[in-house]
């Protein structure tokens, strides 16, 4: 049994910064698509939910090429609807239980993931930081004590020396059906623990060569997939 | 499909307690029970042209059945029921349904004395056409069962509904429930129903998961 019982990725949207005509989820970045990376750091977790909407039969095929028992929720206003939508749309159900959520366009490093999910233990939320500052940020403003870190708020406008990395523990409860970004309503529970991990965000053709040449550099960051 | 509240303001009190309308053929048994008849009785090219008109909507479900009917009325009921005892159900959705009968419900449009035996299997309440034996002892049809009609009945009940179906003619099932699973067991959903759901799961152990939150 994983210590997470519920992950849930939010791979619906239409990457439109990025152009490729395809959802990000299934940029291939070194052979493999950003979300192969992502299904592999969750093959312990049992219940994985994944939110279509833009091309969902090719984000389908994808996932299903890797592993056969996920939980597809669709979400046909895609177009229209915000990330935090389409992870309401999966975890509505869910109430009482916390669920780990992440964004289809991140690839992250194994190690920290999996240091990530054993932060996991024992707790109903924990949010996930890097100190890696991208170039349109959501900075992560923390307090820092015996316990570890804390955040105490995100912020497009006060700079930190951490950013909000897409990835988080939360009761399912937290995830309402509101247009607002996920990190603005994560900060309405703040303070919430924090911890540390290692990400590439592919936003920009920018970002996708960095996330490559980091790969090509370290060809196990984002895991040992088969 | 009738729109589920998006509110999660206000807790749903039916949470966990919906009522779960499960399509029969392809989605509970692991082959469609009239082609296995057909096959066994060798009336399959008949019946693979039925299916092909059915599912083009060249016909609509109800004649369909009625011209089906017509060409398996004369077998005798007790060879039908061997060939539909022996159909192999998914395991998992077979367990499931045993464990919440009491809010499982399947919805088919066969005929009740063909599925007979699949009813001791699966003791929860069944949508049917309706049939009986006539004073020859012949099987005659009565009414054939609409599956909207099914799901209209279990949501006048007040709880919400959860439809689970592959085919053509689980659309109307899912026009009238809250929430609609395309199930791609034995095959891939239908794109008419798929475009419907607002789930999409491809084995048994999965969409038992999923039901179990629902």
């Amino acid at each position: 049994m994983s210590i997470v019982g519920h992950a849930v990725i939010a791979a619906a949207g239409v990457g439109s910064r990025l152009g490729h005509g395809i959802p990000k989820a299934l940029i291939d970045v070194c052979g493999r698509l950003i979300i192969e990376y992502q299904l592999h750091l969750l093959r312990d977790v049992e219940d994985v939910r994944v939110v279509v909407g833009y091309h969902e039969r090719a984000v389908i095929a994808a996932v299903r090429r890797v592993r056969a028992d996920v939980i597809f929720v669709r979400n046909p206003a895609y177009r229209h609807t915000t990330t935090l939508q389409s992870l309401h749309l999966a975890a509505r159900d869910l109430r009482g239980k916390s669920v780990l959520i992440l964004d289809g366009d991140t690839v992250y490093g194994a190690r920290s993931f999996a240091t990530f999910l054993e932060t996991c233990r024992e707790r109903s939320s924990l949010v996930s930081i890097a100190d890696e500052i991208s170039e349109d940020p959501v900075y992560a403003n923390t307090a820092e004590d015996a316990d570890g870190i804390t955040v105490t708020g995100f912020s497009r406008t006060v700079p930190s020396h951490y950013e909000w990395a897409n990835l988080a523990l939360v009761p399912a409860d937290y995830l309402t059906n509101d247009e607002t970004p996920v990190f603005e309503r994560l900060s309405a529970f703040a303070p919430l623990p924090a911890c540390r991990v290692e990400r590439l965000e592919v936003d920009t053709e920018k970002d996708l060569a960095a996330c490559r040449a980091r790969l090509e550099r370290d060809p196990g960051f984002a895991g040992d997939l088969p | 499909m009738k729109q589920r509240s998006m509110s999660s303001s206000s807790p749903d009190p039916k949470s966990g307690r919906s009522s779960l309308a499960f399509d029969l053929d392809g989605t509970v048994t692991r082959e469609e029970i009239l082609p296995a008849i057909a096959r066994e009785l060798d009336l399959f090219d008949e019946m693979s042209l039925l299916t092909d008109l059915t599912l083009r909507g060249e016909i609509s479900f109800e004649r369909s059945f009625r011209l089906r009917f017509q060409i398996l009325r004369n077998v005798p009921l007790a060879r039908i029921q061997d060939i539909t005892g022996s159909v192999r159900l998914d395991p998992d959705i077979a367990a499931f349904i045993r464990a919440e009968a009491d809010r499982c419900f399947i919805v088919t449009g066969n005929l009740d004395l063909w599925v007979a035996p699949l009813m001791t299997v699966l003791p929860c309440r069944w949508f049917c056409s309706k049939g009986h034996l006539g004073p020859t002892g012949a099987v005659e049809l009565g009414e054939v069962q609409l599956k909207s009609r099914a799901i209209r009945e279990l949501r006048s009940s007040g709880s919400d509904v959860v439809a689970i179906g592959d085919s053509s003619n689980d659309v109307p099932m899912f026009e009238e429930a809250d929430v609609g699973i395309a199930y791609g067991g034995v095959h891939e959903p239908v794109a008419a129903l798929h475009e419907m759901a607002d789930y999409v799961v491809y084995d048994g152990a999965t969409l038992c998961r999923l039901l179990a939150t629902l």
